[in-house]
């Protein structure tokens, strides 16, 4: 299989209001 | 790691038909890939996504909202704000999200930013990064205020976006 034609499907999804809390780690621009 | 994040990348396993077991890292926190899936998450206060490939992938969310004029000048240099046209909030979040997706996708920290530039700019959804000779290209989606970049090197990205005008799916080759 050529990896160039490989379709990549990323995913977004919401986070409730009420569980803002978890996070991975990602750097802020703030 | 949040659960969020990884329920996105499980999802984009089921639908790229990949699989991953585990999630390690290394000691510096860079995802390692799984017999030859890769693996890149995002999370910000209000989304959270994910990705897997069969190749190096990095994904980056951010939330538009103002910043100041010394923070458009850090993310990039006066050649690649001439690609840009304005210079405004919209296009620092759109080259913030593309490099850190880049550089992700390498597997370096911000450290590496300044190494790191945007080569051509194609449209709204399209744009080509370099970092270390290697050119990168780049997917952006916006959505309800936030922005999603993905950099990796397939051409073909079906992003999925649910809780947003009831959930939908966008494809979109570059």
């Amino acid at each position: 299989m050529d990896p160039t034609e490989t379709t990549l499907y990323p995913v977004i999804l919401p986070v409730p209001d009420c569980d803002q809390s978890a996070t991975d780690g990602n750097r802020s621009v703030a | 790691m949040s659960r969020h994040a990884r329920a996105a990348l499980k999802l984009s396993c089921e639908k790229s038909g990949l699989a991953l077991n585990t999630l390690p890292k290394d000691d510096k926190g860079v995802p390692l890939p799984v017999d030859g899936v890769y693996w890149s998450l995002s999370h910000k206060t209000a989304i959270a996504g994910g990705v897997a490939s069969p190749q190096p992938v990095g994904l980056d969310l951010e939330t538009v909202r103002p910043v100041s004029r010394a923070l458009l000048s850090k993310v990039a240099d006066e050649a690649e704000w001439r690609l840009a046209g304005d210079k405004n909030e919209r296009a620092f979040f759109r080259f913030w999200t593309a490099k850190e997706a880049v550089l992700k996708a390498v597997g370096k920290g911000m450290a590496g930013l300044s190494r790191c530039k945007i080569l051509n700019i194609f449209d709204e959804a399209r744009m080509t990064l370099t970092y270390e000779n290697t050119r990168w290209p780049v997917a952006h989606i916006w959505f309800n205020g936030h922005v999603a970049a993905l950099a990796s090197g397939q051409s073909d990205v079906a992003w999925t976006i649910r809780g947003y005008r009831h959930g939908r799916t966008e494809k979109i080759t570059t």
